[in-house]
């Protein structure tokens, strides 16, 4: 899926006298690419995910996911079509405590319009890609941190999104960990566009595509 | 995953807040159910008996202690009517059935009633049956010779009416039981006291507890046992009217003033169409005896009886509600620290409509089970005390029985519990999702 802004401006608060959290006149990503966002803690890399995302509306400008302009539908709209295209990983992986590991991936597959048994049998054939099979009806809170961060990469592409955004995957892992999440991101991303937002440097060498926000937003200190 | 698999798991992943909120409401359902059975039970121990009789005259009083002593056998008997009104009475062109009462004996704890064999007519609604033979488990009914008893009557009023004092020949002759000392059982006294055909009674003097024996040993031979009817009925003992006079000790039931002999009361049966009211006008009218309406004074009763009941069941609605706000509470408290599990579930595609939906249905499912298990627990509870209710109030709930209240007040505490939801799910529909996705560390 190709993703485009074209003059995506967004501030918090008001925005006569709210400060601004980025500016960009422009970022074309190609379908398929890998893209690496860097930028220190507060240069607006989450909000620019949350708009990437559809759950943050900007301040102006337009997003491109594919054919679709992303603010153009309702909310609703774009709930749907998250739902259907795009996959996320949270820093503080954001698993749903209250299911298995399995009820996590057919939950978010359920939202795609995956039916039951088909989501069951796609999250099954994920985990045991992911080595994670036999931890199919374990609770998160029963797994270690990499485990969770697998599952919640499982998550983002059980439903075979044309996007997958990653905030920080690699915030909470140590090396050993980060270094095995990004291996089985790019991996399980082949087919998708991947845009990670970090300002970890393990990331920085494994992406052909790294960006600076302070480059691609000048006004927004680096 | 669906929804309500979704529902079914949030209930569960917060089970004190889910157990807590279930068991407030199942303490108001549990009250609101008792306050129905109970009140259930005691219209049907008045309505139920009373289906079937029309009119009760007495002597004057309260109509209501009339209906009660005479249909319900509770209380005393108000007071003394002529026997000559029951033979008016029997012999009124609208009258199609009267029975006489004649009260004030007890056998061993149940009440003893003189009467015709007219109670035993197909027209007398207990036992319901269209023959006199269909009214017996066993046996018959007593033998009754209406001109013998006016002789009786004739020979009871001679001496009081001369002034006479001390026993008299005719104490001796009325002394002796004869031919006539005749009983016939309701059910439950004939299986409570194990009595059977061909046993011999003496009732006591006084209707409540032992009572007194009379100055004669006086016995009755058991000549039939009635139908069981689930009425008062069943705890009846019926004698012969002559032989209730036959009695020394009911020899003073005379009316002093007029020397007349007396009975209680007389059950009347009016002929259908607008006979009733041509009786109830005639007899209206008449200052030595006054007629109720055996329907009209129970449901008086009963009204007066629903005003205490009316704030019973007042408080085990407030008690309902009690427990439908805790189910808004319990979920709306919850929201806080739900609110990154709210946030998760609207990036993965969720709509905020499916968040307000799934509160919703929480709230729903919380109210339905907390309401099942009241109703259940109601239920258990009234038939753990029905032994003890009946023992104290003569009222025995119908313990397994679901009434249509119960149905509709269920119906309307799940409705209560699914609006109860709104206020949480709003607060989720308007939820942010970024906000709720911000880091905790």
């Amino acid at each position: 899926m190709k993703v485009a802004l074209r003059k995506l401006e967004h501030s918090y608060g008001p925005r006569a006298t709210g400060r601004a959290a980025f500016a960009i006149a422009a970022l074309d990503v190609e379908p398929g690419a890998k893209l690496c966002l860097v930028g220190s803690s507060g240069s607006g890399k989450t909000t620019l995910l949350n708009i990437l995302a559809g759950v943050l509306v900007p301040s102006s400008g337009q997003v491109w996911l594919g054919d679709q302009e992303l603010f153009a539908l309702s909310e609703a709209g774009r709930d749907g079509f998250r739902a259907r295209h795009i996959g996320c990983v949270f820093q503080t992986l954001n698993l749903l405590q209250g299911l298995s590991v399995l009820e996590n991936l057919t939950l978010a597959q359920r939202f795609a319009g995956i039916a039951g048994a088909e989501a069951r049998r796609k999250g099954m054939q994920l985990l045991e890609q992911f080595g994670l099979a036999a931890r199919a009806g374990a609770r998160p809170a029963q797994l270690s941190l990499g485990e969770q961060q697998r599952v919640a990469i499982a998550r983002a592409v059980c439903k075979s999104p044309g996007l997958v955004l990653a905030d920080e995957p690699t915030a909470s892992l140590d090396d050993q960990n980060a270094g095995a999440a990004v291996d089985l991101l790019l991996e399980s991303c082949r087919h998708s566009t991947l845009i990670v937002a970090s300002h970890d440097a393990r990331l920085l060498g494994r992406f052909a595509s790294v960006r600076s926000l302070a480059e691609l937003a000048p006004a927004v200190p680096d | 995953m669906r929804t309500h698999q979704l529902i079914l798991r949030n209930v569960s992943q917060h089970r004190l807040s889910s157990g807590l909120t279930l068991l407030s409401v199942a303490l108001g359902a549990l009250l609101l159910s008792a306050v129905l059975l109970l009140r259930a039970a005691t219209e049907r121990s008045f309505l139920g008996p009373s289906r079937g009789f029309s009119l009760v005259v007495g002597p004057p009083g309260s109509r209501l202690e009339l209906v009660l002593n005479t249909i319900f056998q509770i209380g005393q008997s108000p007071g003394l009517l002529a026997y000559e009104v029951f033979e008016e009475l029997q012999h009124n062109p609208s009258t199609e059935l009267a029975v006489p009462y004649a009260v004030g004996d007890a056998f061993r704890g149940f009440r003893v009633v003189g009467t015709s064999d007219a109670f035993f007519a197909p027209r007398f609604p207990y036992p319901p049956a269209a023959t006199v033979a269909e009214k017996f488990a066993t046996g018959r009914p007593f033998q009754f010779d209406a001109a013998a008893l006016r002789a009786r009557l004739a020979e009871i009023a001679a001496p009081a009416r001369a002034g006479a004092s001390g026993p008299s020949a005719a104490d001796e002759v009325l002394a002796a039981p004869g031919a006539l000392a005749e009983a016939v059982l309701g059910a439950s006294v004939a299986r409570q006291l194990g009595i059977r055909l061909g046993d011999q009674i003496e009732p006591t003097h006084g209707v409540d507890g032992a009572g007194t024996a009379h100055e004669h040993a006086q016995l009755w031979t058991v000549v039939g046992i009635l139908q069981p009817t689930a009425t008062p009925v069943d705890e009846l003992v019926l004698i012969n009217l002559d032989s209730f006079f036959r009695i020394p000790d009911h020899r003073g039931g005379i009316i002093p003033e007029s020397g007349k002999p007396a009975i209680s009361a007389v059950v009347l049966f009016p002929k259908p169409g607008v006979h009733k009211a041509l009786l109830l006008g005639q007899l209206n009218k008449r200052t030595q005896l006054q007629v109720a309406d055996v329907d009209g004074e129970v449901r008086r009763l009963l009204r007066m009886v629903g005003n205490v009941d009316r704030v019973f069941f007042v408080i085990a609605a407030l008690v309902v509600w009690v427990g439908v706000v805790s189910v808004a509470v319990g979920i709306y408290n919850t929201l806080a620290a739900r609110q990154r599990e709210l946030a998760i579930l609207r990036i993965l595609g969720a709509k905020r409509r499916t968040l307000f939906g799934m509160l919703v249905g929480e709230a729903t499912l919380l109210s339905a089970i907390g309401g099942a298990l009241g109703l259940v627990l109601g239920h258990l509870l009234v038939a753990a005390g029905a032994a003890l209710i009946e023992q104290s109030s003569g009222v025995r709930p119908r313990a397994w029985l679901l009434l249509p209240e119960e149905i509709l007040a269920y119906a309307l505490l799940v409705a209560a519990g699914a609006l109860s939801g709104l206020l949480p799910a709003s607060k989720a529909y308007r939820s942010d999702v970024a906000a709720g996705l911000v880091p905790l560390s």
